[in-house]
């Protein structure tokens, strides 16, 4: 085990821009998790070469309307021990435009993704253990009647701060039989 | 090892509610469009059935939710980040804790990240335009006290 001290530094700003004339709104937030390493022999506590690491990061959301955009910035600098090292420098790996069109759902850049359950198909985020594969591409989501739902990607995978090989193609329809059959005998 | 927490929260407007797709309990599509309580206050709090903050915020708040439903009008949507593997928990969980709040499912996280929820629990308040005029990160004992206050504030 490690004898550290653990900063966590969560800071949340909401900017809104004016009221009279709609510019739209800017959101974000901002995480920072750093910390410092002390070398304890005694306790076998590893031998960390760097006297502090941390992992940061930035959340960018504009929204106007059907209209949204967004951006991540994330920081290693270094990456906190135990975290992959390939995790190594600054940059933005996430970055997306998103417009809604009549239920026509259209995203390019970065975006999350799952297919029915996500065995087949799962693109997501989670942080704390370094987990990003966020796909790089062109996203499409239409809901043509209520209960059928359908989606088509193509995309490049992240692969920490660049992509994987090849492309990733994809397309899932998910229907729900109440949805489509009994809603309607409601109405 | 010693953890030192700082939160931050500078709230000059409101923000919007954005649309998001969702899920309910039972896995049917639907939206962050849906959610209305017909002007009065809405509290959306993300959790997880793994959260053990979470579920003690809102089985305190389930103490008193009839009677702050009685006074104020407020609707809680508890919002659940589990994934696929654990959303078959979630509505064991809510019936076990006899939860009477309205729970939907967001588990590939869309409608957190769309919210800037990067941890579990964070809640919200939204007032009758359906805008965000509060949120705390985290839970300990007498938060909902915070919560309620909030509320109150709204309401009247």
């Amino acid at each position: 085990m490690l004898n550290r001290l653990s900063y966590l530094l969560v800071i949340i700003p909401f900017i809104s821009l004016g009221q009279e004339q709609d510019w739209g709104e800017v959101h974000g937030d901002f995480n920072l998790n750093a910390q410092t390493y002390t070398e304890d022999p005694s306790i076998n506590a590893a031998k960390v070469d760097e006297f502090f690491l941390m992992n940061g990061y930035s959340n960018i959301r504009f929204n106007k309307g059907n209209f949204t955009a967004g951006l991540r910035y994330e920081s290693y600098l270094n990456a906190l021990q135990d975290f992959d090292s390939r995790h190594n420098g600054n940059g933005i790996p996430y970055r997306f435009a998103q417009y809604n069109i009549e239920g026509l759902d259209v995203t390019v850049g970065n975006f999350y993704e799952q297919f029915g359950n996500g065995l087949i198909f799962r693109s997501y985020e989670e942080k704390d253990l370094g987990i990003d594969n966020a796909m790089d591409g062109v996203r499409l989501k239409y809901s043509p009647v209520q209960g059928l739902s359908l989606k088509g990607f193509v995309g490049k995978q992240r692969f920490f701060f660049e992509h994987g090989p090849g492309i990733i193609r994809g397309i899932d329809a998910e229907l729900n039989m109440n949805d489509l059959l009994f809603k309607k005998l409601e109405r | 090892m010693t953890m030192l927490f700082a939160t931050v929260q500078i709230t000059f407007a409101q923000r919007t509610l954005p649309k998001i797709d969702l899920k309910t309990m039972e896995n049917t599509a639907t939206s962050t469009a849906a959610f209305d309580n017909d002007g009065k206050p809405i509290v959306i709090s993300f959790w997880a059935t793994w959260c053990k903050p979470c579920v003690k915020e809102l089985n305190t708040i389930a103490e008193e939710y009839e009677d702050w439903v009685d006074e104020t009008g407020v609707k809680i949507i508890a919002v659940s980040i589990d994934d696929s593997r654990n959303m078959s928990k979630v509505k064991p969980k809510v019936n076990a804790e006899m939860w009477e709040y309205e729970i939907y499912c967001d588990p590939n996280r869309d409608f957190a990240r769309a919210m800037g929820v990067s941890s579990v629990p964070h809640t919200f308040l939204l007032n009758s335009n359906k805008e965000i005029v509060w949120q705390h990160k985290g839970y300990v004992d007498g938060d909902e006290i915070e919560l309620y206050e909030k509320i109150e504030e709204l309401a009247h």
